[in-house]
C-alpha cells in the first residue's frame, strides 16, 4: 500500500502547527477499509498541555464522533516516529499498522529511545518522506518553543 | 543493597524505585595485572613513573596501590611476560617490583552506594565519594515522619477520587495544596488514564486544557509574582494510586513532574514506572523524576480491585 498521499496529509498539518508556533508534527488515522478516521497535529502550546500530540488529538476526534469501536486496527501515519507515550497509547488501542517520517531522537517510542511494551504486536515503517518531516523540525528548534520560560525549566527541584 | 522501607507507625512502606546499577551490590570486575612493592621506599616512584607510562582511563575510581600491591595495567589478554615487555618497552623499571606480575579482579567502575563501595573495596580500594541524598533514600530517611504523614494523605485524597479502580492527585509541595485530581475513564475514552486526566486539569488550571471537565478544585494554588507563571507540572508532585502505564509514566516526563508517588502495581497491564519499563530512568530523556512506591499500597490494591468487582458484578447482572 502507498501511504505517501497520507503523509502528504500529514505533513500539511504539520506545517499548519509550525505556523501556529507548535512542534510541527502532523498525523492521520486510516481505517481498514481505507477510510480517514482523524486528522490532527500538535496543540501543546495552545492548551498548556505537554501530553497534546497530534496522535492523542486524533483520537480525541474520533471518541468525540463517537467511533470509540473503530479505534482498533487503525493505520497511523504520522510525520514524526510516535513518542514514548503515543506509541504506548498506540498500543493499547490496537493500532495495526504505524507509518511515521522521520525518527524521534529525543523521545521515540518505536524503537529509538524505547521500543513500547507490545510494539510487536505492530507493524511499524519508518522514512516516509523523512526529509520533509525533518525540515520542519529543524526550522521548529531553530526558533525555539517560546512558551517554555528557561527560568522556569531550569529551577532546581525543592527538597520536600 | 536493597533501599530499606520508610516505616511510618503505619500500613505501608515506601519503596523509591532506583535504577537496578544503583540496588545491586553485584560488583563487576576487571582484571588487572598487580605486582608485589618489595622497596617500599621505592613506592612513589612507581606509582609515578606507572601514572605517566601506563594510564589506565577505564580505572581512575581506582587508588593505583592496595598494601603492597601496585596496578601495573589492564590485563587484557597477555600473560605475565607479555605485560612485563610491554611495559618494558615503554620504558618503565620494573625496580623496586617483583617482576612477577599477576592478574587480579578490580572493580570495573565506581561504586554507587556505600554498600557497593563496602563490596568494592574487598577487592580494591576506590576513590569513593557518597552521595548523600541517594544514601538517605536507600536507607529510609529521606521522608521524615511528618513528610511520610503528608505523602500519606495525599494519597488518601488519590485514593478519595479514584473511579475505575485509579484516582491521582497532582500537589504542589510548597504549600500542599491539590492542584488538580481526578479518576480513570479508561472505559469511555482510552486516552483518559487518572493521569492523563490530571494533566489535563493542571492544564486547564493554567488557563489551557483539553478536555471538558466539571473540576472545582483545579486552581493554581501558588501566587505568582513573575509574569511567566506556572509551567505544565514543573514543580508539582504527582499521587496515583495505581502505577502508571507507559503513556502516562511518559506524559509525566513531558509534563515535568517533579515526583511521584504510587501505592500499589498494576496487575493487568505494563508499568510504566518500575514494572515492565522504567521510564523516568531511561537514558536521553530530557526531564527526571523520582519515584517511590508502595504508600498504602493495601488501600490502593483494593480500590483498583473494586473495579473488578464492579465489572464482575455488573456482568452477572447482564446474564441473568
Ligand atoms: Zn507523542
Ligand atoms: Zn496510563
Amino acid at each position: 500500500m502507498d501511504w505517501s498521499d497520507h503523509m502528504n496529509m500529514s505533513l500539511c498539518l504539520a506545517k499548519e502547527a509550525l505556523e501556529v508556533g507548535e512542534v510541527p508534527v502532523g498525523c492521520i488515522f486510516v481505517d481498514n477499509d481505507g477510510n480517514i478516521l482523524a486528522s490532527g497535529r500538535n496543540t501543546v502550546n495552545e492548551t498548556k498541555n505537554a501530553t497534546r500530540h497530534a496522535e492523542i488529538n486524533c483520537v480525541d476526534t474520533i471518541i468525540k464522533a463517537g467511533f470509540l469501536e473503530k479505534l482498533s486496527n487503525i493505520t497511523v501515519v504520522v510525520t514524526v516516529e510516535p513518542c514514548i507515550m503515543c506509541a504506548a497509547m498506540l498500543i493499547n488501542i490496537g493500532c495495526a499498522n504505524i507509518i511515521y517520517g522521520c525518527a524521534n531522537d529525543r523521545f521515540g517510542g518505536c524503537g529509538t529511545v524505547l521500543a513500547v511494551p507490545g510494539l510487536e504486536k505492530c507493524k511499524v515503517q519508518g522514512g516516509l518522506f523523512g526529509n520533509q518531516a525533518m525540515d520542519l523540525l529543524k526550522q521548529f528548534y531553530k526558533g525555539q518553543n517560546p512558551n517554555a520560560p528557561e527560568n522556569k525549566v531550569k529551577k532546581k527541584p525543592v527538597n520536600p | 543493597m536493597e533501599p530499606k522501607r520508610s516505616r511510618l507507625p503505619m500500613t505501608w512502606a515506601l519503596r523509591p524505585v532506583l535504577p537496578e546499577n544503583v540496588t545491586t551490590d553485584n560488583i563487576t570486575t576487571v582484571n588487572v595485572f598487580v605486582d608485589t612493592i618489595i622497596d617500599r621506599t621505592s613506592t612513589s616512584k612507581i606509582v609515578k613513573s606507572l601514572g605517566q607510562l601506563s594510564v589506565i582511563n577505564s580505572l581512575t575510581h581506582l587508588k593505583r596501590v592496595k598494601n603492597q600491591t601496585i596496578i601495573l595495567m589492564l590485563a587484557k589478554d597477555l600473560n605475565p611476560d607479555e605485560c612485563v615487555a610491554e611495559l618494558e618497552s615503554k620504558g618503565f623499571n620494573f625496580a623496586g617490583l617483583s617482576g612477577r606480575p599477576e592478574i587480579t579482579p578490580v572493580p570495573a567502575c565506581m561504586p554507587k552506594t556505600c554498600s557497593q563501595n563496602l563490596q568494592a573495596r574487598k577487592l580494591w580500594p576506590c576513590n569513593f565519594h557518597p552521595d548523600k541524598r541517594l544514601e538517605s533514600i536507600l536507607s529510609g530517611d529521606f521522608f521524615n515522619q511528618l513528610e511520610l504523614a503528608t505523602i500519606d494523605g495525599h494519597m488518601r485524597m488519590a485514593l478519595a477520587c479514584a473511579t475505575g479502580g485509579v484516582g491521582a492527585v497532582v500537589v504542589d509541595p510548597l504549600n500542599n495544596l491539590i492542584v488538580a485530581q481526578s479518576g480513570d475513564f479508561r472505559d469511555e475514552h482510552p486516552v483518559k488514564h487518572a493521569i492523563m486526566c490530571v494533566v489535563d486539569k493542571v492544564a486547564k488550571a493554567q488557563g489551557g486544557g483539553a478536555w471538558d471537565s466539571s473540576s472545582t478544585i483545579a486552581k493554581t494554588s501558588r501566587i505568582n509574582d513573575d509574569k511567566t507563571g506556572p509551567y505544565l507540572c514543573t514543580g508539582y508532585d504527582v499521587y496515583v494510586t495505581k502505577e502508571p502505564c507507559v503513556m502516562c509514566a511518559m506524559a509525566l516526563v513531558h509534563s515535568r513532574a517533579r515526583r511521584v508517588f504510587y501505592g500499589c502495581e498494576d496487575a493487568s497491564g505494563p508499568g510504566g514506572l518500575g514494572g515492565s519499563v522504567s521510564i523516568h530512568l531511561l537514558k536521553g530523556i530530557n526531564h527526571r523524576f523520582e519515584v517511590f512506591a508502595g504508600v498504602l499500597e493495601e488501600e490502593c490494591r483494593t480500590a483498583a480491585l473494586a473495579l473488578h468487582t464492579n465489572n464482575v458484578a455488573q456482568n452477572i447482572k447482564h446474564t441473568e
